[in-house]
């Protein structure tokens, strides 16, 4: 099936320029073909996929410096194939640039987070079967950082080269409490600001992100009176009073316009069965469509736990870990136009959710940014996650395709 | 005993991190390398070397001509895996189909591999490498393609690093190496004491050497080489590579003594063919262990063999397969 690129949206003032006069820039069949390309050089996708996913996200104090292992690896991976500038820029972020043929071009940005939900300071060894890779880390995100390793190997395999130079970045300080600071820094120091952004990650085939809510991630922390003389076996309870604080939030009326949500996400106390444990600790996040909603929420948590704290004589405080500002795309923005297309290309459903990752500091910067999933997985944040291996390379045809789009795109705001 | 050797022959893979410059250095001395793993039910990390391998060292750096995997009958997927990845995958018992015996084990698979590979070296990499790496086989080519009078290379793992000056941390082999095989060359053999890891599974060679030995099918097969090849060849002829870290199956204490016997089985017997001792009583190949069970201790038996290859440039098949091949001497 041909795709066809609309030559301009009606929408805010935006448009863009696929085609070149009568000759379509890609069609549905180059995508088909380009899977068939990728294939043949698998064993370097998934190598590249394996070695990073291996390797801890850990900085380690050698004689002589302090080193990623992790980025190391980027780096070494990437200088082995033929880009045009490879490096580290100063706050540790490794990157590489596909120099295009316009310099006048602005670049195309490609990132991913380097980081994983796993402690990381230790190695985990992946298996490869039939039709998967088996491993820790893989979804999120250590498949999305093997597939931008690769894209030297895949445009050269593929014969295809772009105007626009290609960024490829990693960022190695992401989720939790490094809460984005390595794109907030590479993008406050690069300096050409980027044509567009593309964040890459793993799971799932068909996302496509284009907006992000207003978040506030925090983390409430109870600790009990100390008992005097060691365990406490039935007085003060860290795990019976953050209940307490959890049926009180649960007790807020939410709204819904602007949609809404809580989401508690991870909960932490206690050592045996048998002792109450002092110390309790929850982390959730606050959606919203608005961010006054998000603010008016962390304060309203704020003030519960004031008041559990005071009733249980305990100490009970919010701290607050990230914040986002809720930031989109038009749906009908060419960048979201096209990469539909070439999904739809691709015969991919595409999945749209909000993301309040990298993508939410593109659109922070006013560029356009898009997140991508590349692969089908199963057993997410798991040791055992599972990613399909076939799904990749049609992933990496998307990729490619979006990345065609906007080279030949042109937009202005 | 030499003592320079462990200076002069003890290299790290870093050492050999130019791809390239090996692949030109291939090309200069127009030598062929084959890869082989020797397997039995080795699914769940055989893909993984393989695919490494061939993106590595074949795909971008075309330093290996071919992948072999021979495989023992594993009852797994281990085949169609390997198959299903690129690899030129034999049965073992399928390779000389004509010989008066078949036996099953990783010395009948690396001596069978001599015969179905085509090049002048021939890497030998274990099939059960969790954290393989392709530093694993270019480390071990580093030498035999950098030093001339290098033909045959040892891999050795976690190489003693010196913290602060004048400290070090203990390093060596494993369990079976400190226990067994190191007081036995210590006894015998003083020079290969300094091979530090003799039962690595990760070796090369060229094909001229290996075709010359003879392949015990179990156990002894990494001792004998070391023992043969210093006896013909001399130590300069041996070179040791640290690969840094391996991560692979640990075995249980009970299997480790049956690997003690089978490595001892095969000492004996070097030992008495290169002259050094005669045994004058019955040798047996039953080793005993003991277990407790219900207040009573049961006895298990098991027999172990002592089969070996002769030099596969014996073999009149492998002889009219590679005409230039020499006679080994006696």
């Amino acid at each position: 099936m041909d795709l066809l690129f609309y030559s301009r949206s009606k929408s805010a003032g935006w448009y863009m320029t696929i085609s070149k006069g009568d000759d379509m820039l890609i069609h549905g069949d180059a995508l088909g073909k380009y899977i068939e390309e990728i294939k043949a050089i698998k064993e370097i996708i998934l190598t590249n996929i394996v070695l990073i996913g291996q390797t801890p996200n850990v900085v380690e104090q050698t004689f002589e410096k302090k080193e990623n292992r992790r980025v190391t690896v980027f780096l070494e991976r990437l200088l082995d194939v033929n880009v045009d500038e490879c490096s580290i820029d100063a706050d540790g972020n490794p990157f590489a640039i596909i120099k295009g043929s316009n310099p006048k071009k602005k670049p195309i940005m490609l990132v991913a987070h380097m980081d994983t939900v796993h402690s990381g300071d230790s190695e985990s060894n992946y298996t490869i079967s039939n039709n998967h890779i088996i491993g820790s880390g893989l979804l999120d995100n250590s498949l999305g950082v093997g597939i931008l390793m690769s894209i030297p190997s895949v445009l050269s395999s593929l014969n295809i080269s772009f105007e626009s130079d290609i960024v490829i970045v990693g960022l190695p300080e992401s989720l939790r409490e490094s809460n984005l600071k390595s794109i907030r820094d590479v993008l406050e120091n690069w300096s050409r600001p980027p044509k567009a952004g593309i964040c890459v990650e793993g799971g799932e085939l068909g996302r496509l992100s284009y907006f992000s809510k207003s978040m506030i991630r925090a983390e409430i922390e109870g600790t009990m009176p100390r008992v005097v003389g060691g365990k406490d076996k039935g007085g003060f309870n860290a795990i019976i009073v953050m209940n307490e604080v959890i049926n009180e939030i649960l007790k807020i009326r939410l709204p819904q316009r602007p949609k809404t949500d809580i989401i508690f996400g991870r909960l932490n106390s206690g050592f045996k069965h048998g002792e109450a444990p002092q110390y309790a600790s929850l982390g959730f996040e606050i959606h919203s469509d608005r961010y006054s909603m998000v603010e008016e929420l962390f304060l309203k948590i704020e003030e519960i736990c004031g008041n559990v704290s005071h009733i249980n004589n305990a100490k009970i405080r919010v701290k607050k870990v990230s914040n986002i500002r809720a930031s989109h795309l038009s749906y009908h923005h060419p960048l979201v136009v096209s990469a539909v297309q070439v999904l739809d290309a691709l015969n991919i459903k595409p999945s749209f959710e909000s993301s309040e990752s990298e993508l939410s500091v593109f659109l922070g910067h006013n560029i356009p940014a898009i997140t991508l999933g590349i692969s089908q997985g199963k057993n997410y944040h798991e040791n055992d996650e599972q990613v399909l291996i076939d799904s990749i390379f049609t992933g990496i045809a998307q990729l490619i395709g979006v990345i065609s789009a906007i080279d030949q795109g042109e937009w202005n705001e | 005993m030499s003592k320079s050797w462990l200076d002069t022959n003890t290299f790290h893979h870093s050492e050999f991190g130019d791809i390239g410059r090996l692949v030109e250095l291939k090309k200069k001395k127009k030598v062929k390398i084959s890869l082989c793993f020797p397997t039995l039910n080795e699914e769940k990390t055989i893909a993984k070397e393989i695919v490494i391998m061939r993106s590595e060292l074949m795909l971008k750096h075309p330093l290996l001509d071919e992948i072999l995997v021979i495989d023992s009958g594993s009852a797994d997927n281990t085949v169609s895996i390997a198959r299903e990845f690129g690899a030129d995958v034999y049965v073992s018992n399928d390779i000389l189909p004509d010989l008066p015996e078949q036996y099953k084990g990783k010395g009948e698979n690396l001596w069978k591999a001599l015969y179905v590979a085509k090049g002048d070296i021939i890497v030998y990499i274990d099939a059960d490498i969790k954290n393989i790496h392709h530093r694993f086989v270019y480390g071990l080519l580093g030498p035999l393609l950098v030093k001339n009078d290098i033909r045959y290379t040892k891999a050795f793992y976690d190489r003693p690093i010196s913290l602060e000056s004048g400290t070090t941390r203990p390093s060596g082999g494993g369990r079976v190496t400190e226990l067994v095989i190191r007081p036995l060359f210590s006894l015998m053999y003083p020079d290969l004491t300094q091979v530090i890891q003799p039962l690595s599974g990760e070796y090369a060679g060229y094909r001229d050497l290996l075709d010359q030995l003879a392949f015990p099918i179990g156990y002894g097969v990494e001792t004998s080489m070391l023992m043969d090849i210093y006896k013909g060849w001399g130590l300069q002829a041996i070179a040791q590579v640290d690969l840094d870290k391996r991560v692979h199956r640990n075995q249980d204490t009970l299997s480790l003594g049956r690997m003690s016997f089978g490595i001892m089985q095969t000492f004996l017997s070097r030992m008495q063919k290169q002259g050094f001792v005669e045994i004058h009583s019955k040798i047996y190949n039953e080793m005993r262990q003991y277990r407790a069970m219900d207040k009573a201790y049961k006895t298990k038996v098991y027999k172990i063999k002592e089969q070996e290859r002769p030099p596969m440039a014996t073999i009149p098949a492998y002889c009219k397969k590679f005409p230039h091949v020499k006679q080994p001497k006696k």
